[in-house]
C-alpha cells in the first residue's frame, strides 16, 4: 500500500476526534447541570456585567506577524527543499549562492518591517 | 435538546460526506484507496459550497480550511506528499490563520458578520470558469501513465528541478514575497497613522 | 424498602457506576478469555492475515492509552517539582506521595459542568479543543519511540510534524474567537500570533540538522545520530547554535513559561480558555502536557540521539527460554512468588518485634514484587532493542520535561514586547546564521573529501 500514511494520519484524526467526543458526552452524562440567572451566560469579566462590544477592533500588532509569517512560511518550504537536496546537486556552490540571494531577498522585507517599527510591540515609541 | 440537534446534523454530514465514498468502494469495485481520494473530494466540495454559502463569515474561515486539509489529503493519495505538507503548513498554518486574523481583527459586531463582496460575483465566475477550462485542457492533454512514474519521486524531483533551472524563478519569488511583505507594512503602517 | 434498595441509595454516584462496571468487565474478561480458548487458532489467523490493520489499531489504542497517564505523570511532576522548589510541601494526601493527586483531578474534571456561554458559538466552541489535542495526538504519530515503535515513519516527517503542530494555532483561535470573551479574544489572538512567531525560528533551526542528515525521516535522523554508539554523535553537538534556537523556540511553542503569556493570568485571566469548563477545558489542559511532552520527545529525536544510549552497551546475549524449562517453569511460577515474599517478610517480622506479620507480608509481597519486577526489566532490557531504546527515549525526554518545569519554578515571565522582537530581531536570525554556517561548512568539507582523489 502507497498510502498507508495518510490512511494513519486520517485514522490517527478520527480515533483523537472520537476519543473527544466521547469523553464530552460521558462528562455530559455524568456532571450536573443547571441554566442559572442571566449573569451565568454573560461573557467572564472579573465579576462585573460584560461592557462594550467583545468582538471589537484590536491593536494591528498582531496582524503584522502574521503577514510576516506568510511570506517566512513560504520560504520555510523553499529552504526545506533545497536542505533535502543540497548535497547532491551537481553544482553545490550556485546552488548555495542562490539560496543565499533568495533568503537575502527576504531578509530586506525583515529590514523594512524592522526600520519601520512593526516589530516591536506597540510601534517604533519603544 | 440543542446537543441532539448537533448530533443529528453531524451524522447528517457524514453520511453526505461518505456516500461517494462507499458508492465507490462498494458499487464500482474501486479499492480503499480510490474511495479515499472519492470521499477526500466530496469532503473538499462540500467545505467549498460551505465557505461561499455560509453566513457566519468565521465559520466560512474555517470551512475554508476544512477545503484545504483534504486538499493535503488528495495531494498525498496522488503522490505528493511534499505539496501536501507546503498545503499544510502554508495555506492553513499561515494564510487561513491569516484571514482568521483579519476577520478577527476588524469585526465589530457578530451580528454584521457576513460576506460583503458579492459584487465581485461576475469577474469570479469568469475566473472560475477559464481556471476550470484550463485545467480540464491540462487533464486532458496529458498522458498520464508516463507521469505517474515521474510522480513517484516527486519530492527530490522538484527539489532538483527547482535548483538547477529554475533558479531565476526561485529569486523571482523571493522577489514577490518582498513585495508582499512591504505592502502590507507599509500598508498597515498608513492605517495606524490615520 | 428493601435492603437492597436501600444499599443502592447509599451508594455515592461514582460507587454506583463502579458496581455496573466491575461486574461488567468480570463478564467481559471470562468471555474473552473462553473466546480465546475455543477459536484462538482461527483468530490469530484473522489476525495475522490482516496486519497492517492489526499494526494501525494497536498503534492508535497505544498512543491514546499511554497519553492520560502521561499527562497525569506530567501534571503531578509540575506540582510536586515546584512545590519542592518553592520550599513547600505539595500534594501529599492522595497516594502514596500524592502520586494520585492529577487522576483525581482529572476525574473531577470529568464530573464538573460543561457550560457553554450564552453568546458562545456552540459549534466553534466545542470543537476547538477536539482540534487543539487531534494536532497534539496527530504530532505524535511520526515519533520514534524505539526501534520499530512508532506510529508511521514519513519521508517527509519533519515537515509533517511541524505542519501539524502549525495547526495548532487554527484550535486556539477558534476557541478564543467563539467564547464571545474579550480576554479569550485577546488571549487567542496572543497564542496564535506567539506561536506564529516562533515557529519560522523553530523551523529553520532544524535545516542545518536536514543538510547533515539529508533526510527528513526521524527514523532515519535518529539512526544518524548512532555511528559510534557515543553520545557525541547527538546532533546536539555538532548544532549546538541550532540546538539553543530549536530549545528556546520551541518553549515558546508549547506556551511555556518564560512565554507563556497565553495564560498571563494577571493579564487575560486565562487566555483563551477563560470561558471554558468541565472536559472542553480538560481536554486543553490535556493537550497541552501532552505538547510538553511530545516538545521534549522531538528535541530528544532531533538533538539528543532518540532512543540511542548515550554510550555503547557491551554485548550480552543471554537468553533464557521459558518454553526449555517445560514443567519446571510451572513449579517456578507457583513457587517462587510464596518464597520470595515469605523470605523477605522474615526479616521484617523477626527482627522488628513491633511488625505485625500482615505488615511483614505485606511488605514482604511489594519488596519482592520490585526486585522481580527489577530482575525482569533488566533481562528485558539486555534481550530486547526496543525495551533499551525505549528506556533512554523515555528517559531523556522526561529529563526535558524536568527541565520545563524547573524552568517554570525558576524564570519570571517575558513582557509581550519582548517576546515578539525576540522571535524576529534575534532568533529568526541566528537561525538563518546556523542556516548558511552549516552549508558553507559541508560545502567546504565536501570539497576537501573530494580533492585528494
Amino acid at each position: 500500500m502507497a498510502l498507508t500514511g495518510i490512511w494513519y494520519v486520517i485514522g490517527f484524526a478520527f480515533a483523537a476526534g472520537s476519543f473527544t467526543f466521547l469523553t464530552f458526552g460521558a462528562a455530559w452524562l455524568i456532571s450536573h447541570r443547571n441554566r442559572g440567572d442571566m449573569h451565568k451566560g454573560m461573557p467572564y469579566e472579573s465579576g462585573i456585567d460584560t461592557y462594550g462590544d467583545t468582538h471589537g477592533r484590536f491593536g494591528l500588532s498582531f496582524y503584522i506577524y502574521a503577514l510576516l509569517f506568510v511570506a517566512f512560511d513560504i520560504e520555510v518550504i523553499f529552504i526545506y527543499l533545497w536542505a533535502l537536496v543540497f548535497r547532491s546537486l551537481p553544482d553545490p556552490i550556485t546552488g548555495f549562492t542562490s539560496m543565499l540571494i533568495f533568503v537575502a531577498i527576504l531578509l530586506l522585507g525583515l529590514g523594512y518591517a524592522w526600520r519601520k517599527g512593526v516589530l516591536s510591540w506597540g510601534g517604533p515609541g519603544r | 435538546m440543542r446537543a441532539w440537534l448537533y448530533l443529528i446534523a453531524a451524522a447528517v454530514a457524514g453520511a453526505i460526506v461518505t456516500t461517494p465514498a462507499l458508492i465507490v468502494l462498494i458499487l464500482l469495485g474501486g479499492s480503499f484507496d480510490d474511495a479515499l481520494v472519492a470521499g477526500l473530494a466530496t469532503l473538499m466540495i462540500a467545505a467549498g459550497i460551505a465557505v461561499v454559502s455560509m453566513r457566519d463569515i468565521i465559520r466560512c474561515g474555517l470551512a475554508m480550511i476544512v477545503c484545504f486539509l483534504s486538499l493535503a489529503g488528495l495531494y498525498v493519495s496522488l503522490g505528493a506528499p511534499m505539496v501536501a505538507a507546503a498545503q499544510v503548513i502554508v495555506y492553513i498554518g499561515a494564510i487561513s490563520v491569516l484571514i482568521l486574523f483579519a476577520i478577527m481583527l476588524t469585526q465589530e459586531k457578530v451580528g454584521s458578520a457576513r460576506l460583503t463582496f458579492q459584487t465581485q460575483a461576475a469577474p469570479a465566475a469568469i475566473a472560475a470558469i477559464v481556471i476550470a477550462v484550463l485545467v480540464s485542457v491540462a487533464a486532458f492533454g496529458t498522458s498520464w501513465g508516463e507521469v505517474s512514474e515521474h510522480i513517484r519521486s516527486a519530492t527530490v524531483y522538484v527539489a532538483h528541478a527547482l535548483f538547477q533551472n529554475y533558479v531565476l524563478v526561485l529569486e523571482a519569488v523571493g522577489v514577490l514575497l518582498l513585495a508582499a511583505v512591504i505592502g502590507g507594512v507599509f500598508l498597515a503602517k498608513r492605517e495606524k497613522g490615520a | 424498602m428493601t435492603v437492597v434498595a436501600r444499599t443502592w441509595d447509599r451508594l455515592t454516584l461514582p460507587g454506583k457506576a463502579l458496581f455496573i462496571l466491575i461486574p461488567l468487565l468480570g463478564v467481559l474478561t471470562l468471555g474473552l478469555v473462553i473466546t480465546i480458548a475455543l477459536f484462538g487458532q482461527q483468530i490469530l489467523d484473522i489476525l495475522i492475515f490482516n496486519l497492517p490493520i492489526v499494526r494501525f489499531v494497536f498503534s492508535v489504542t497505544i498512543l491514546m492509552l499511554i497519553f492520560v497517564p502521561m499527562a497525569f505523570v506530567i501534571i503531578y511532576m509540575e506540582m510536586k517539582i515546584i512545590a519542592l522548589m518553592n520550599l513547600r510541601i505539595g500534594p501529599d494526601r492522595v497516594g502514596p506521595w500524592g502520586t494520585l493527586l492529577s487522576t483525581v483531578h482529572g476525574l473531577k474534571v470529568l464530573m464538573k459542568e460543561d457550560f457553554t456561554p450564552g453568546k458562545a458559538d456552540a459549534v466553534v466552541f466545542t470543537w476547538a479543543p477536539v482540534v487543539v489535542f487531534s494536532t497534539a495526538v496527530l504530532s505524535a504519530l511520526v515519533l520514534p519511540f524505539a526501534p520499530g515503535l512508532y506510529g508511521q515513519d514519513m519521508n517527509i516527517g519533519l515537515l509533517y510534524f511541524f505542519a501539524v503542530g502549525g495547526m495548532t494555532v487554527v484550535g486556539l483561535l477558534m476557541g478564543g474567537w467563539s467564547s464571545f470573551n474579550k480576554y479569550s479574544l485577546i488571549g487567542g489572538l496572543r497564542s496564535a500570533a506567539q506561536i506564529v512567531s516562533y515557529e519560522i525560528p523553530l523551523t529553520l533551526s532544524v535545516v542545518g540538522l536536514v543538510i547533515l542528515a539529508g533526510t527528513m525521516s526521524l527514523n532515519e535522523i535518529v539512526i544518524q545520530q548512532s555511528r559510534t554508539g557515543w553520545f557525541t554523535d547527538w546532533f546536539m553537538f555538532r548544532q549546538p547554535l541550532g540546538f539553543l534556537i530549536f530549545a528556546i523556540a520551541a518553549t515558546a511553542e508549547a506556551n511555556r513559561t518564560p512565554f507563556d503569556l497565553t495564560e498571563a493570568d494577571s493579564e487575560i485571566v486565562a487566555g483563551f480558555a477563560t470561558e471554558y469548563s468541565g472536559m472542553r477545558f480538560g481536554f486543553f489542559f490535556f493537550a497541552e502536557y501532552i505538547n510538553v511532552f511530545i516538545i521534549s520527545a522531538i528535541t530528544v529525536v532531533l538533538f539528543m540521539g532518540g532512543w540511542n544510549a548515550p554510550f555503547p552497551s557491551p554485548h550480552i546475549s543471554w537468553i533464557v527460554d521459558p518454553g526449555s524449562l517445560g514443567l519446571w517453569l510451572v513449579i517456578l511460577i507457583a513457587i517462587v512468588p510464596v518464597v520470595g515474599t515469605l523470605a523477605l517478610a522474615a526479616p521484617f517480622y523477626l527482627f522488628r518485634s513491633k511488625t505485625r506479620w500482615w505488615v511483614a507480608l505485606i511488605l514482604g509481597f511489594v519488596l519482592f514484587n520490585v526486585i522481580a519486577g527489577g530482575i525482569f526489566s533488566l533481562w528485558a532490557y539486555i534481550n530486547f532493542d526496543w525495551v533499551a531504546g525505549l528506556f533512554w527515549f523515555v528517559g531523556k525526554a522526561f529529563a526535558l520535561v524536568f527541565l520545563f518545569v524547573w524552568m517554570r519554578g525558576t524564570l519570571p515571565r517575558v513582557r509581550i514586547d519582548q517576546l515578539m522582537g525576540f522571535a524576529w530581531k534575534w532568533l529568526l536570525p541566528a537561525a538563518l546564521l546556523n542556516l548558511f554556517v552549516t552549508a558553507a561548512a559541508v560545502l567546504v568539507i565536501d570539497a576537501m573529501k573530494a580533492a585528494p582523489k
